[in-house]
């Protein structure tokens, strides 16, 4: 390739004739001690809170104590080659990332910072880490579904856009891949997704990657990685810089979805961060403002006015707590920060339920304002029927005999438990969905054998895409069921019926006939 | 000024701790000698007692920090040394700091004494860097334009540092106003980069003669 060098000459010639000497002034100070990730600072004594200062090695940090003697400051980056006496200078300005579409399937720094070897990130757009969330009257309620592709999720505790929807559970309970399948079902919606991780291995978080890109997910995700090796101020501020880059499309009238993974971990960054800087320690060595801490980082994530665009960010937190333990001080915290919650319990994932979804104390507070039609009618009981199996199912373990009508309920409960399991990376089209829980709630797998539903719902969706295309597409489209549309579907499932339980009959007789 | 002593000065300054300290006994110092109107003879006697003895004997310095000696053996040696020597109040913050056991702080309250004794006359402090030597119609062109935008008498110190390459930087307390040729230069080819990178993002066909 051959560049052409009279371009490359004309802007340095440009530059030259626009050459004008001015004067730099900046405020300076001077490193007292450094360590752990912070510096005391002598000096700047006009320095305002949040100021983005710089170190002679290029390094910034922000001011983060203003004392009376001495600026607190916490290192972005590494803090080994500043010295004790190095001259500091204010720069002015607050903490700002890029932001655009050049920022979609990158892996950055919560500086920015790309981190996935493609290069410099190509923007010249750039947003502050730190806003004051969107007031009240530029809001508006949620009304769109953000569809995360997992049954048991939209079905009982959906999600809309402008939600914050926590995710919280032990650990290995499946709480990222929640997350991740739900940034996968955003394949053909146009919603932008941000995958913040925070103090996570960084293995797991090339695990992630790896999965997104081979989903065809990291065409439309950014991913902001403050690992466990990162500093804790990169730790902590990581999720405002993944919510800054949402709000480039939130505020243009786009949809964004961000997966904070996690913010216990955001929580211990910024308690290291308080107790260096000799924050009096509150609860659990917590500083007192660790709610304020999660909360204006949540409070970004909303639904905004037809007036603004009616752009939206959609949060899904994710929280680890201990031995179940969600009444502990952080989990409580971004419990009632946010508009609902998703309980993930290890002793149903290790019961096979996966996802481990406690629908009993799990809650959206958006409920069906974030679902299409077709799924408010087909889930509506749904919740009610599963906690009514809860409770009869403890009866069936005692061993006695039940009436008929307690036995079918439970049958009902076993089956609809079986068709909320869900693979992991296999998000379902809101509309599959429909169908499959319609088929369930209205008792038509209640001739199929428990072990036998998955393969059920797999051949029934086959069959409808093969051979009901056209029902499945007005359903689509109506994203409601009328009358004319169930019985449509009603007739689908029988003539599904037939073929299936002929099939299965063939196979027993197929399996009895001696070799 | 000594380089030595500018590097202790520049040294001692960030112990923020003991400045505090400090200024707490040069405030009263001061304002007691302003009281009896002797003020100016008080930051005279200390001047001289930092550069003419402190600089000097360095081992009188290191004496009154430390511990070893009694505050009784150290207020004796003052008097010995001092009385009749000073003024009531010079030789009354000696006491005073000795009866403390705050005589290894001497320096950081002369220091501050000095402060404060130019901030009550509207004096300012100035360090100016140039690139080569200054004549004096510059300094005072330099101190002119100092004294319309501080609004104080400038007080300068002068270093040349060739690496500004043209113009001068000028201190002020924290403030720094930096109109050499190095960073102006430097912001150049900064601005130069960002501009080149721009315009090949914008049009880069313009940039490729032959693929």
């Amino acid at each position: 390739m051959k560049f052409n060098s009279d371009e490359i000459a004309s802007i340095i010639q440009k530059e030259i004739e626009q050459f004008g000497a001015q004067i730099d002034v900046r405020e300076v100070g001077r490193v007292l001690e450094v360590g752990d990730g912070i510096a005391q600072v002598y000096g700047l004594s006009s320095v305002m809170a949040g100021e983005m200062v710089e170190f002679p090695s290029g390094t910034h940090g922000l001011a983060f104590n203003l004392e009376e003697n001495s600026v607190g400051i916490i290192i972005l980056g590494e803090y080994l080659d500043i010295q004790e006496g190095d001259e500091v200078r204010s720069t002015g300005k607050l903490l700002s990332v890029p932001v655009g579409d050049s920022m979609l399937g990158r892996v950055v720094d919560p500086l920015g910072n790309p981190l996935d070897g493609k290069g410099p990130v190509n923007t010249s757009k750039r947003r502050e880490v730190e806003v004051i969330a969107t007031g009240v009257s530029q809001r508006q309620p949620v009304c769109e579904p953000l569809q995360t592709g997992v049954k048991a999720i939209d079905a009982m505790t959906p999600v809309g856009r402008g939600q914050r929807e926590l995710i919280i559970g032990d650990r290995k309970t499946g709480k990222t891949a929640i997350a991740i399948d739900a940034i996968i079902n955003q394949r053909d919606s146009g919603v932008k997704c941000f995958y913040v991780a925070i103090g996570q291995k960084e293995s797991t978080i090339a695990g992630v990657i790896e999965k997104l890109q081979d989903a065809g997910a990291m065409d439309y995700t950014t991913v902001i990685v403050a690992g466990a090796s990162a500093p804790a101020p990169l730790q902590y501020i990581a999720p405002y810089s993944g919510t800054a880059m949402a709000e480039e499309y939130m505020f243009d009238g786009g949809h964004a979805l961000v997966v904070y993974d996690d913010l216990s971990k955001q929580a211990v960054a910024y308690r290291e961060l308080s107790l260096l800087m000799r924050r009096p320690p509150g609860r659990e060595a917590f500083p007192g403002d660790v709610f304020y801490c999660h909360s204006r980082l949540l409070e970004r994530s909303a639904k905004l006015s037809e007036e603004l665009g009616g752009g939206s960010i959609t949060a899904l937190p994710i929280i680890e707590t201990l031995e179940g333990e969600v009444s502990a001080y952080i989990p409580t915290n971004v419990i009632s920060i946010t508009d609902g919650q998703i309980y993930l319990q290890p002793e149903l994932f290790f019961a096979g339920i996966k996802p481990a979804m406690n629908a009993g104390i799990s809650v959206s507070r958006v409920g069906g304002a974030a679902q299409v039609k077709a799924m408010k009618k087909v889930a509506g009981g749904l919740r009610l029927d599963l906690a009514a199996f809860r409770e009869l199912e403890a009866f069936a373990q005692l061993g006695t005999e039940l009436d008929p009508a307690t036995q079918a309920r439970l049958d009902r409960g076993y089956r609809m438990v079986e068709l909320l399991k869900q693979g992991q990376y296999v998000p379902m089209d809101v509309v599959d969905q429909v169908l499959v829980i319609y088929a369930g709630t209205r008792g038509h797998l209640d001739q199929v054998p428990v072990d036998q539903v998955h393969d059920w719902e797999a051949q029934f969706l086959v069959f409808i895409r093969d051979q009901k295309a056209g029902l499945r597409q007005e359903l689509d489209e109506k994203k409601d069921l009328d009358d004319d549309l169930i019985a449509k579907i009603d007739a689908a499932i029988a003539d599904f019926q037939e073929q299936y339980l002929a099939n299965a009959s063939t196979k027993e007789a197929v399996v009895e006939v001696p070799a | 000024m000594t380089e030595d002593t500018e590097n202790r000065r520049q040294k001692l300054v960030l112990d923020v701790t003991v400045e505090r300290l400090a200024r707490l006994y040069a405030k009263a110092a001061l304002d007691a000698a302003n009281a009896k109107g002797t003020a100016e003879s008080l930051v005279q006697e200390l001047g001289e007692l930092a550069t003419g003895v402190l600089d000097r004997y360095p081992r009188l310095e290191a004496l009154f920090a430390t511990e070893l000696i009694s505050k009784d053996e150290k207020q004796e040696i003052l008097d010995r040394t001092f009385s009749g020597r000073m003024t009531d109040c010079s030789l009354g913050l000696l006491t005073v700091l000795a009866r403390h056991n705050r005589l290894d702080i001497l320096r950081n309250v002369i220091r501050s004494v000095l402060s404060l004794w130019d901030q009550r006359r509207n004096l300012v402090q100035v360090d100016v860097q140039f690139a080569t030597e200054p004549d004096e119609a510059l300094r005072q062109e330099v101190a002119t334009a100092l004294k319309g935008l501080l609004r104080a008498e400038p007080v300068l110190t002068t270093r040349v540092d060739p690496d500004l390459v043209a113009g001068f930087v000028v201190r002020v307390g924290d403030k720094v106003y930096d109109g050499s040729a190095r960073t102006s230069l430097e912001r150049a080819r900064l601005s130069m980069i960002a501009r080149a990178r721009e315009s090949m993002q914008d049009q880069p066909d313009q940039f490729i003669l032959e693929k």
